[in-house]
């Protein structure tokens, strides 16, 4: 709120009024110098209770564990040496085991696998629909009935999900091959938990369950933008293509990227459904990063690798996102809105 | 009861928005702050209210310093410029709210709230939601909370700029009459200068950084200390024309008029008034940025006078400046041509070009005046503005 | 070019299972090049009229017609309309200049001969300097700018202007309003300007269409609206101060008749044909309606041969003139005074009046009598 009263401010300067006030040429000493302080007046223990107590919390539930992992990553713990309280420390072992293992890498290639095709397509099959919802369908109970089943796969367990589609893709006599089938599309059953074929199936069921996550930021996003706008393109006679094409994608350009970090960030926590529909099978030809973490850690309590795991996961993403959100603030400042 | 001081008051995001800001608004003022949209005057209302916290300086409401305090302990009532009604309570709950925070007794509420809305005659819309009545009536029950806190400064920041005319002058009539107002410090915040003028005790022109003048409504538009004052009060706005002084036969002096094309071309020469003379020579500039007020500008008949151009030019202002000290003034007659003529009811302005100078007018209505007709301006130099070119500041006081 | 007529023109909303009469058999011909202003409070159907010539809203029942070419059916841009709107609907990614040329390019328009007419457009509406800048960096006033010119650029049938003034500051306001009229008078195109502001409305038209609770309620010029509105709405509507009312009764006695105004001393005079057109109708009570233009503290000229004495209640200064809010009894109305008046509070003080400034509405139709 302030920083749009400032910005206009400025341009009020500029609209050509001849103003009295010439902008000082040097800013003043208060103001080079003053310290960034929270806005709101509050009485002095307002701020420590208010920050206090999620601060507790926050420290018994993310920091302890995060510092916890950071130290085992550099020691030889597994299930027994944590019982007996005899790990030592054993430098990058465990990361060099990590990096150097076919496994991981395997696995960093079905993870790329898995962000073009799930978190990309997932994106673009969102906006797609979310757009063709909008623009379509003009009676709005139509609208909510769409969105209501497009929204039911998220609300669902992902266990419940990848039981449903394990059983949806049951090579012999699932519901999916039986339709293919039937539809003459394919001759004989598609075997979908073969190497190679499985990882195509978690994205399928992945992309039938969180489709609709960014469907309904981009729907909202669209709900959002400024229909005097839309009436000035039909007004000038833009048709409904050349509207799409530099009106109303240029405008969400920022909407969908956002949507897209989302399902980005997901993909660095994704293990549900691999668990529960191929458990990285068969021969680990759908195993991504995190499961392995969950497997060496969880199943076979490797604790110092998982946690080199983790590690290694966690730098990778935050690498990635902050690059995205640079990329999102630039957009955002040229656009006036951050 | 108290005074509002503000000393030194200094509050910035990107940039400075108000750079050491000094005002002390007296007990019993009426303190009205104008300026131009974006300029700052609502971050001054929410700094004196403390829903934002200043960068320097201090604030103080009746000696007492409030700066670090939170809203509620500094005894301050605001209204917002969009209402900011409860839109679930009715216009009673609303305007009782403050009371409920100040735990005052049922009963007392009661009479409170009907007194207040007997006053600003919204007594039966007592049991209606914000979103049921009108924006007049939003606004009443907006100043109805505000003066029911009684609270030692009363902030109100745009409370009718959004309204009819009919209510805006009702209501400007409220503030006339309100004696609560008129007992405490209230400090005012409008873009409209007309209701600066017409309301403020005195009045603050605010430009970028903070207040440019301080005065009362007859200070600020005949003696305004810069051409920014000059510009924003006034409608049409004040002329504004750039201009070469230039020695006269005698002791007079003129201003020549630089065309408006910008390609530094002469044209008006306009005669300076014996009162200005001495002050513009003691400056010791030779070029001058002009004011002329469009209701100093009277436009006579449609060329009834403009024979043989007998009144352009040095004859007729010589005659008018050796009369000026003795008989009323006839003032300084030119020629001009009809550019455009915009009627508007109670007047009418007309844009003329006087020798390649544009120059707007306030003339009376049921005029009529066609483009490129020839229409003769007259003036008295005794109500010309003067400005440095440079700086702004008026040369002339 | 086009001449715009509007036949028995009916809008209907349905909101939550109710009809919501938006508009009422409005009738209404704009000529060819005729600046025309829709003007009214907010809710009272002029932007429903106006979404409706430019084909942005359905015509429930009537006829729009373009140089008398039915085009209720038609989509917007084969009506070949421009508009400009309050929001100003820039396209926020592109550059000013982009913005300009989007309806030519949308027209098809070679490349060359758009940045021809951006560059004449940029020059006619000083935006020459911020072609490159998108519309965030824009001031109120560049981006209203910035939408006239998209509007213009395409040299349609007609212009309709939507509140375009609405957002822009006081002492901007009169540059602005100059620039539509001179553009106005170049261009001669025919003009629909919509707006709650009838300072803009009287400065800029032709002729002024005056709307209230979805129906029409007087189409004239200037003067027809400012001296004999054709009821008590448009005389308060019109004018600023707005227009003086009293509840009155009809007096007569020795040949002449007067007005006397219910719960105070005030007398108003009436001219001899307004007293026997009031003494037609029968009634007894009438409204009376004087501007406070028409109040003045000296009598003796221009017709102003009767008087009312009041009490100064407030004298506000307001620049160019003072204004005086006076009472009498329960009365109490507003005068317009030179700005030199210096009359305090509770003085008394003696306002003159010509009797032909005195309308006088009928007080159960509230239309105007005489």
């Amino acid at each position: 709120m302030p920083p749009a009263e400032v910005r206009s401010g400025t341009a009020g300067a500029g609209a050509g009024a001849p103003s009295g006030q010439q902008a000082p040429a040097a800013l003043p000493e208060w103001f080079t110098s003053k310290k960034t302080r929270p806005n709101l007046i509050v009485s002095r223990w307002v701020p420590l209770a208010l920050v206090g107590a999620p601060v507790l919390v926050l420290f018994a539930i993310v920091v302890y564990p995060t510092v916890w992992m950071f130290y085992h990553a550099f020691q030889n713990t597994n299930i027994m040496r944590l019982f007996r309280g005899n790990w030592s420390y054993v430098g990058w072992e465990n990361f060099e085991t990590v990096l150097t293992s076919e496994r991981f890498w395997d696995s960093v290639q079905h993870l790329v696998q898995y962000l073009v095709f799930g978190a990309c397509l997932q994106v673009l099959l969102a906006t797609v629909l979310a757009l063709t919802l909008y623009e379509v369908v003009k009676r709005d109970w139509v609208r909510v009935l769409f969105l209501i089943i497009l929204v039911l796969p998220m609300m669902l367990p992902p266990s419940i999900v990848g039981v449903l589609w394990k059983f949806l893709l049951t090579p012999s006599n699932g519901a999916i091959n039986a339709a293919l089938l039937e539809l003459g599309l394919i001759s004989e059953h598609i075997e979908w938990f073969n190497a190679g074929m499985s990882l195509w199936s978690i994205i399928i069921a992945d992309v039938w369950n969180w489709t609709a996550l960014p469907l309904l930021i981009i729907y909202s996003g669209r709900v959002s933008l400024p229909p005097a706008v839309y009436e000035a393109a039909r007004v000038d006679g833009a048709g409904g293509w050349l509207v799409l094409r530099r009106i109303t994608l240029p405008m969400l350009k920022e909407v969908i990227a956002i949507a897209f970090i989302i399902r980005f960030m997901d993909a660095f926590k994704f293990v549900d459904l691999v668990y529960v529909m191929t458990s990285g099978g068969p021969a680990q030809t759908s195993e991504l990063p995190t499961y392995i973490a969950f497997q060496r850690g969880i199943r076979e309590f490797e604790v110092g690798e998982a946690a080199a795991y983790a590690i290694i996961i966690f730098a990778f993403s935050a690498i990635l996102i902050t690059l995205f959100l640079r990329y999102l603030k630039k957009v955002l400042k040229a656009q006036g809105i951050a | 009861m108290a005074d509002l001081r503000i000393e030194g008051l200094c509050k910035g995001w990107d940039f400075p928005v108000i750079d050491r800001l000094d005002l002390a608004v007296e007990e019993g003022e009426f303190f009205v702050v104008v300026g131009p949209s974006g300029i700052g005057k609502t971050t001054l209302l929410r700094l004196v209210a403390g829903l934002e916290r200043c960068d320097a300086g201090r604030i103080l409401v009746g000696g007492r310093d409030v700066t670090a305090l939170p809203p509620y302990r500094r005894n301050v009532a605001m209204t917002f410029e969009s209402y900011a009604l409860y839109p679930h309570l009715s216009v009673f709950e609303n305007i009782a709210s403050p009371l409920r925070a100040q735990k005052r007794p049922r009963s007392e509420i009661e009479t409170t709230v009907r007194q207040v809305t007997d006053m600003l005659r919204i007594h039966e819309l007592l049991e209606r939601r914000p979103g049921e009545i009108s924006g007049g009536q939003k606004q009443r029950t907006a100043l109805a909370r505000t003066l029911v806190a009684n609270p030692e400064v009363y902030l109100l920041d745009e409370p009718i700029s959004h309204l009819d005319a009919r209510i805006r002058h009702e209501l400007r009539q409220q503030f006339h009459d309100l004696e609560e107002l008129r007992r405490v410090a209230t400090l005012y915040v409008t873009h409209d200068y007309a209701e600066a003028l017409s309301l403020g005790d005195r009045i603050g022109v605010m430009g970028a950084g903070g207040l440019v003048q301080i005065g009362t409504a007859r200070e600020l538009f005949e003696r305004p200390g810069s051409l920014f004052v000059a510009q924003h009060l006034g409608q049409p706005s004040i002329n504004v024309v750039e201009a070469k002084l230039r020695s006269a036969p005698g002791d007079a002096l003129t201003c020549v008029a630089a065309t408006g094309d910008g390609q530094g071309g002469e044209g008006l020469a306009i005669p300076v008034a014996d009162a200005h003379r001495a002050a513009l020579l003691a400056g010791g500039i030779d070029t001058v940025t002009l004011g002329i007020r469009p209701q100093f500008l009277s436009v006579l008949e449609n060329g009834a006078t403009a024979g043989a151009g007998a009144h352009a030019g040095a004859s007729g202002e010589a005659g008018a400046g050796r009369e000026g000290q003795s008989a009323p003034l006839h003032g300084f007659e030119f020629d001009a041509t009809v550019e455009l003529y915009e009627p508007l009811g109670a007047t009418g302005v007309l844009l003329a070009d006087a020798g390649g100078v544009p120059l707007t007018a306030l003339t009376a209505p049921d005029r009529t005046f066609d483009y490129g007709a020839r229409v003769t301006l007259r003036l008295h130099p005794e109500t010309l503005l003067y400005f440095d070119p440079r700086s702004g500041a008026s040369l002339v006081q | 070019m086009a001449s715009v007529s509007l036949t028995g023109v009916n809008k209907i909303y349905r909101s939550r299972g109710e009809a919501v009469h938006a508009v009422r058999d409005l009738d209404l011909a704009i000529a060819d090049g005729e600046f025309v202003a829709l003007l009214g409070p907010s809710g009272c159907g002029k932007t429903s009229t106006l979404r409706m010539i430019v084909g942005l809203e359905e015509i429930t029942s009537g006829e729009i017609a373009f140089d008398g070419r039915r085009v209720n059916e038609l989509d917007p841009q084969r009506r070949n309309v421009a508009m400009a709107f309050e929001t100003y609907a820039l396209y926020p990614g592109f550059t000013v200049a982009e913005n300009l040329a989007f309806p030519l390019e949308v027209m098809g328009l070679p490349e060359a001969k758009r940045s021809v007419r951006v560059r004449e457009m940029a020059a006619m509406l000083r935006l020459e300097d911020i072609l490159d800048q998108t519309p965030a960096a824009l001031s109120g006033g560049q981006q209203q700018r910035v939408s006239l010119g998209r509007a213009l650029i395409r040299e349609p049938a007609a212009f309709i202007l939507d509140e375009v003034m609405s957002h822009i500051d006081a002492h901007l306001k009169f540059r602005m309003l100059f620039d539509l009229k001179r553009i106005h008078r170049d261009l001669g195109r025919t003009t629909i300007y919509v707006t709650h502001d009838q300072v803009e409305a009287l400065a800029l038209a032709d002729r002024v269409a005056v709307m209230s609770q979805a129906e029409l309620q007087q189409v004239g010029t200037r003067n027809e609206l400012y001296h004999h509105p054709a009821n008590v709405f448009v005389a308060d509507f019109i004018g600023e101060p707005p227009t003086n009312f009293f509840a009155t009764r009809l007096e007569s006695s020795g040949g002449t008749a007067r007005l006397r105004v219910e719960d105070s001393e005030l007398v108003l005079e009436l001219a001899p044909e307004r007293a026997a057109r009031l003494a037609e109708t029968g009634d007894a009570r009438f409204i009376a309606g004087i501007r406070p233009q028409n109040l003045h503290l000296e009598g003796g000229r221009d017709g102003r041969s009767a008087s009312v004495a009041a009490a100064v209640a407030i004298n506000e200064y307001v620049g160019e003139q003072v204004i005086l809010t006076l009472g009498n009894g329960a009365s109490v109305f507003r005068a317009l005074a030179a700005p030199e008046t210096r009359a305090a509070r509770g003085e008394p003080v003696r306002m003159h009046y010509a009797p032909r400034d005195v309308m006088v509405f009928s007080e159960s139709t509230e239309e105007l009598i005489a």
